[in-house]
């Protein structure tokens, strides 16, 4: 299953989650100006799936509050029962809307009164880990660089959601259209593990939105993990300057592909 | 001054990404802008004509300190070859 139907799965778990765990996802929206918008994600491909595997999956999920509020964390793992074939983990900070017809929002912990909706069992005070950021460290460092390349692409109204603002289940697409660009040009043999093998992992983080209309460029790095992975490095840059995120990019990824398939 | 608005607030300025103002400040261009989109001013400035704390500016790629554009704040001057950027810094779609 690819990246993007998981996480859009997940996406149908999180409204699931919010509305059993905190209150209906428009109370939420109306009521307490609140909604959270996704910031990491984590997914691992835990054993090979395909569509002989299983009739039906189910998708265990659950939302946990972590640092007072400041994020709410969904753990998803899907599959058949008892046999989970992806782990997702994907990390919301909460909004607080304007009120404006744009939906415009800041970003605000959880208030009290939702917060309290939360079981003692899930809270969760520690610090919030950033594998993309580590990840990439340790590329850049021990890892064997092969080959990178640009892929321009455009935000449509179908990239976008209510607000026209993307739609962040779209990285994964974005990400893979980098990475097949890289392989087909590849010099280097082992770049084509990109397309030739199951991807591992995936990790992604959200620094800046970008909107309907908005322009920006994919930039891909491969790299030979030297621990038995092929990465494969994105950064979404906007073509309007200076209005990535703090290192200029709106979105990193990071996608692996073991070297022999998923373990 | 050339103002380049962002998707989110397309639909307030009838999807014109790129507006031309004749503006010696940064004040008199979002005044202008928002003269030229009515639509637009209630979305883009709060109640006391204040940009909203959503909302961030860029000129020339550079963001604009908040306090550049508060009310009292000494005007900004801008120039006609310069590009407004203004985003929406989260929407909660």
């Amino acid at each position: 299953m690819q990246p993007a139907s998981v996480l859009r799965i997940g996406m149908t778990a999180l409204a699931s989650c919010i509305g059993t765990q905190l209150v209906d996802w428009r109370v939420l929206k109306k009521e307490h100006r609140t909604t959270v918008v996704i910031v990491g994600v984590r997914l691992a491909y835990l054993r090979a799936f395909d569509f002989f595997s299983a009739p039906q999956i189910e998708v265990d999920a659950g939302l946990v509050a972590r640092r007072g509020g400041r994020f709410l964390e969904l753990d998803c793992r899907l599959g058949p029962p008892g046999a989970a074939f992806a782990a997702l983990t994907v990390l919301n900070r909460p909004v607080r809307l304007s009120g404006t017809d744009a939906l415009d929002a800041t970003p605000a912990d959880l208030d009290a009164s939702l917060l309290a909706r939360f079981t003692e069992d899930e809270h969760d005070g520690s610090a919030v880990p950033r594998p993309v950021l580590d990840r990439i460290s340790a590329l850049e460092v021990g890892g064997e660089l092969l080959d990178e390349g640009r892929l321009a692409f455009a935000l449509s109204r179908a990239d976008c959601e209510i607000a026209d603002q993307w739609q962040n289940v779209r990285l994964p697409d974005w990400a893979a259209a980098g990475r097949e660009r890289l392989v087909f040009a590849a010099a280097d043999p082992r770049v084509k593990t990109g397309l030739s093998e199951p991807m591992s992992t995936l990790l992604a983080e959200f620094r800046r939105p970008m909107y309907l209309g908005d322009e920006g460029t994919v930039h891909t790095r491969a790299y030979d993990s030297n621990d038995g992975a092929l990465a494969f490095v994105h950064e979404v840059r906007p073509a309007a300057p200076g209005t990535g995120g703090p290192d200029g990019a709106c979105a990193v990824a990071v996608e692996e592909f073991r070297i022999g398939g998923v373990a | 001054m050339k103002v380049v608005l962002s998707g989110a607030l397309l639909r307030f300025a009838e999807y014109t990404k790129e507006v031309d103002v004749e503006a010696h400040t940064l004040t008199e261009g979002i005044e202008q802008l928002t003269t030229r989109f009515p639509r637009l001013r209630p979305v883009l400035l709060d109640g006391d004509g204040r940009v909203r704390l959503t909302h961030q500016l860029f000129l020339n790629g550079e963001q604009v300190a908040r306090g550049d554009y508060a009310v009292g704040a000494a005007p900004l001057p801008v120039a006609a070859q310069d590009t407004l950027f203004v985003l929406t810094a989260v929407a909660g779609g």
